[in-house]
């Protein structure tokens, strides 16, 4: 059972407007950092071991810790908190409009009024996936790796179109970051509240970059 | 061997009749504050921190905390830059909290810190913010002595900055940069660039009108910086080779800001030496 829903919440076919968005690769793009599948496979590398999406996966862990006993107080404060940690506005309305769009989903599917979450909006993405890995029984550990897998193959999707590179090549690197993904969790998993840092000022920048693109795919 | 600086410098502000003064201060060894001043006039008061031991090593505590009553006005500065010497091992930690009531303006412009190679650094930065007040404020860091050709390596730097208004936090940024070469090379990173620095204003929501007449103040001759919205404010960062050219965009940014929000003419602090 939960190996199926754990299938349907990583899966890019979850309606929820994750394809839109780039996350500074489009821009990175424009600007020749980014231009075949080894300088994406190493901006991803890079950004496992020491950007944001580490603080991410921190709430995500911190989110599902107090589902349980409906700390809705603690849920509603680390949602705040992330929403002022988004290095750009463009990713802080990413957040918001797929993690609201998830929470949406997951109300239409399977809520009770008990657990509706709405009160939560803006929601972050991170936060509702969260809510609805722990409510589809998938365990925290599942969690964060598909979590991080559907991170990254929206993100070599995003690198597929704007580069543009062949599907083969993509997969390629979903693949060989498998590894590299697995490696990871086990940090992030033991991460204190003061270790929720990240080495992020190329997306930050890439990001702030991307808002004044002249001509963009991806969504700002 | 060397045990480390226990300092501390905690400073109040208080306002009455359109001046604000310095009501109360307490500092101990090495840090110093100098004698308010007040170029503007009487509205403004400014005042410029001292470090007398040349820079911080490995094992210094330094904790500064700085209180704005309502409607006071504040420019805190620093008299050079700081620099943070190699560590083996031990951090040197510098605590910054900044209390701002009602109403009250902060403006808090330190100079640049260079962090040497092997520097262990860590600070953290806390803003509470009352109604209505105001800070900005920016953070300028070189890593490394490039004149010397040298390089951020084996040093640790962590930056938190907090800003929390009524319990809630508003904007959050927690940066962790290690000293190694693919750190350094990465685009992720460094990007081969000496120098970052973030420039914020915050306190009041900012349209994104005002947002575009600020990106076209910033000149576009290679060096990255960008601006982009916070809730309540803005945020601005840069990656270059240059303090000086960092300090001069964040100058343009600050005094246009200045302006606009405090109705108060550009300045420069005379101890900034430029």
């Amino acid at each position: 059972m939960s190996l199926l829903a754990l299938l349907q919440l990583s899966s890019p076919q979850l309606p929820v407007g994750t394809y839109s968005y780039s996350e500074g690769i489009e821009f990175l793009v424009e600007k020749g950092v980014i231009y075949d599948h080894l300088s994406l496979d190493y901006w991803l590398r890079q950004e496992l071991n020491y950007g944001s999406v580490r603080i991410d996966c921190g709430i995500l862990v911190r989110t599902y810790q107090n589902i349980p006993t409906e700390n809705l107080s603690k849920i509603r404060a680390w949602n705040k908190w992330l929403s002022a940690q988004r290095e750009s506005e463009e990713l802080r309305f990413q957040n918001w409009q797929t993690g609201n769009a998830l929470i949406k989903l997951f109300n239409d599917i399977c809520a009770t009024e008990k657990n509706s979450y709405s009160e939560l909006e803006p929601c972050n993405f991170t936060v509702a996936f969260a809510i609805v890995a722990y409510h589809w029984g998938i365990s925290l550990s599942d969690a964060v790796s598909s979590f991080l897998f559907a991170w990254v193959s929206n993100l070599v999707s995003a690198g597929i179109r704007s580069i543009p590179i062949g599907q083969t090549l993509g997969q390629k690197i979903l693949f060989n970051l498998h590894t590299e993904i697995m490696n990871v969790i086990p940090t992030i998993l033991s991460l204190k509240d003061d270790e929720l840092q990240s080495c992020s000022i190329g997306l930050a920048l890439a990001s702030m970059g991307h808002e004044t693109q002249y001509t963009r795919l991806f969504k700002s | 061997m060397h045990r480390g600086w226990l300092g501390e410098l905690s400073i109040s502000f208080k306002t009455k009749n359109g001046l604000t003064w310095l009501d109360r201060s307490f500092a101990s060894a090495p840090l110093k504050l100098q004698r308010s001043l007040y170029p503007e006039g009487i509205e403004c008061c400014h005042n410029v921190i001292l470090h007398t031991a040349g820079g911080i090593v490995a094992g210094d505590r330094l904790s500064i905390s700085c209180q704005l009553d309502n409607n006071c006005s504040v420019l805190i500065t620093n008299a050079a830059a700081t620099k943070v010497y190699r560590s083996e091992q031990n951090f040197a930690v510098q605590n910054i909290q900044l209390v701002l009531k009602e109403n009250s303006i902060l403006e808090w412009l330190p100079q640049e810190t260079i962090l040497f190679a092997a520097a262990k650094f860590r600070q953290n930065l806390t803003i509470e913010l009352g109604e209505n007040a105001l800070c900005f404020g920016w953070e300028i860091n070189r890593f490394g002595r490039t004149a010397r050709n040298e390089k951020f390596r084996n040093g640790i730097w962590q930056n938190h900055i907090e800003v929390w208004q009524n319990g809630d936090p508003i904007w959050i940024d927690r940066q962790f940069l290690v000293g190694q070469e693919d750190i350094a090379r990465s685009y992720n990173g460094l990007w081969n660039q000496s120098t970052t620095g973030t420039f914020w204003f915050i306190g009041k929501v900012v349209t994104p009108e005002i947002i575009d007449s600020l990106r076209s103040l910033l000149p576009t001759d290679g060096d990255e910086i960008f601006i982009t919205r916070l809730q309540k404010g803005l945020v601005c960062r840069y990656r270059g080779n240059s303090t000086a050219v960092c300090r001069q965009k964040f100058i343009l940014l600050w005094h246009c800001l200045r302006e606009m929000y405090t109705h108060r003419e550009a300045h420069i602090p005379a101890v900034w030496q430029i």
